[in-house]
C-alpha cells in the first residue's frame, strides 16, 4: 500500500469512528448500520431545462452523483426517462413523466429500508406516490430542486413529514449548490457505506 | 514511510466496533450492553478529539480498544 492510499484509508477508518460518535446509543448505532439506502433521482422532462451557470438540471445532477459515489457508492436509481425506474451507473437522459410512486415502490422490491428522492417537480400521482410511501413504510428524505414555495416543495415537505424524513430545497444552479447538496446527501447515508 | 501504530489501533477499533454491531444485531441490547457502550462513546470521544494531547490520545484509543474488546468477547 502506497502512503497516500494508507493515509485515505486511515482518514475512512476515522470519519467512520467519528460518525458512529454522533449515535447516542448501541441501539442507534446497530439501526444505522443496517440501513440500506438508495438513491432515486428524477430525469422527467424537466430536469433538461437550463441553470444559470450553463447547462442543464440533469449535467448538474451528473455532477453530485459523480462526486458522491467517490466516497459513498451508495446505489441510485432513475424514474422518468425511457426506462421508467432503473438502477444506473450513469444518470440517463431526461424525458417523460415523474412516476414517483413507481420509484418508491422500486425502492421496496430492492429491500431499501431508507430512500433520498431528488426531484424537480410534482409526481405524476401524489395519492400514488402517498400510497407507495405507505407501502415502503421506511423513511424517505428529499431534496426538491426549485423555489421554496411551490406545490413541488410543498409535497415533498409532506412526503418526508409522512415518513420521518428530511425536506430540503436545494439549488443545483451553480458549483456551491451542487456541493452543497453532494454533502447533504451524504449527511443521511449511513456509516456502512463509506 | 509507515504511518506508525495509531491508524492501525484506530482501525482495529472499528473492526470492534463492527464486530459489536454484528453482535448487537444477533443478540439484541441490554442495559449493561447500552452502559458499557456510552463509556466507551467518552473513552473514544477523547481519543478522537483534535484538543487531545498526544499522550492522552494513546491512552485513551488503549482504553477504548480494551472497553470495545469487552463489549464484543
Amino acid at each position: 500500500m502506497t502512503q497516500e492510499m494508507a493515509t485515505s484509508a486511515a482518514a475512512v477508518v476515522k470519519t467512520q469512528l467519528e460518525r458512529s460518535l454522533e449515535k447516542r446509543s448501541l441501539s442507534d448505532l446497530v439501526k444505522a448500520r443496517k440501513q440500506r439506502s438508495l438513491l432515486l433521482v428524477d430525469i422527467s422532462g424537466s430536469m433538461g431545462q437550463p441553470i444559470r451557470t450553463g447547462g442543464r438540471k440533469v449535467d448538474a445532477l451528473r455532477k453530485v452523483v459523480t462526486a458522491l459515489r467517490e466516497t459513498h457508492p451508495v446505489p441510485v436509481a432513475s424514474f422518468g426517462g425511457g426506462a421508467e425506474v432503473t438502477l444506473v451507473d450513469t444518470i440517463p437522459e431526461p424525458a417523460g413523466c415523474t412516476p414517483l410512486h413507481k420509484a418508491i415502490d422500486f425502492g421496496t422490491t430492492k429491500g431499501a429500508t431508507h430512500l433520498v428522492v431528488v426531484t424537480d417537480g410534482q409526481p405524476d400521482s401524489r395519492s400514488y406516490a402517498f400510497d407507495a410511501a405507505t407501502r415502503f413504510g421506511g423513511k424517505i428524505d428529499c431534496f426538491y430542486i426549485g423555489d421554496g414555495d411551490d406545490g413541488g416543495a410543498e409535497f415533498c415537505a409532506e412526503l418526508a413529514q409522512r415518513t420521518g424524513g428530511q425536506a430540503n430545497v436545494t439549488d443545483i444552479g451553480d458549483e456551491a449548490g451542487q456541493r452543497s447538496l453532494t454533502r447533504g446527501i451524504i449527511g443521511l447515508l449511513p456509516e456502512a457505506v463509506l | 514511510m509507515a504511518l506508525g501504530s495509531g491508524p492501525m489501533l484506530l482501525q482495529a477499533l472499528a473492526t470492534l466496533e463492527d464486530a459489536l454491531v454484528a453482535k448487537a444485531d444477533e443478540g439484541g441490547v441490554n442495559q449493561e450492553l447500552e452502559r458499557h457502550f456510552a463509556r466507551y462513546q467518552k473513552i473514544k470521544a477523547l481519543a478522537l478529539h483534535p484538543a487531545t494531547g498526544d499522550n492522552e490520545r494513546k491512552a485513551a484509543l488503549r482504553q477504548a480498544l480494551c472497553e470495545a474488546i469487552r463489549m464484543v468477547v
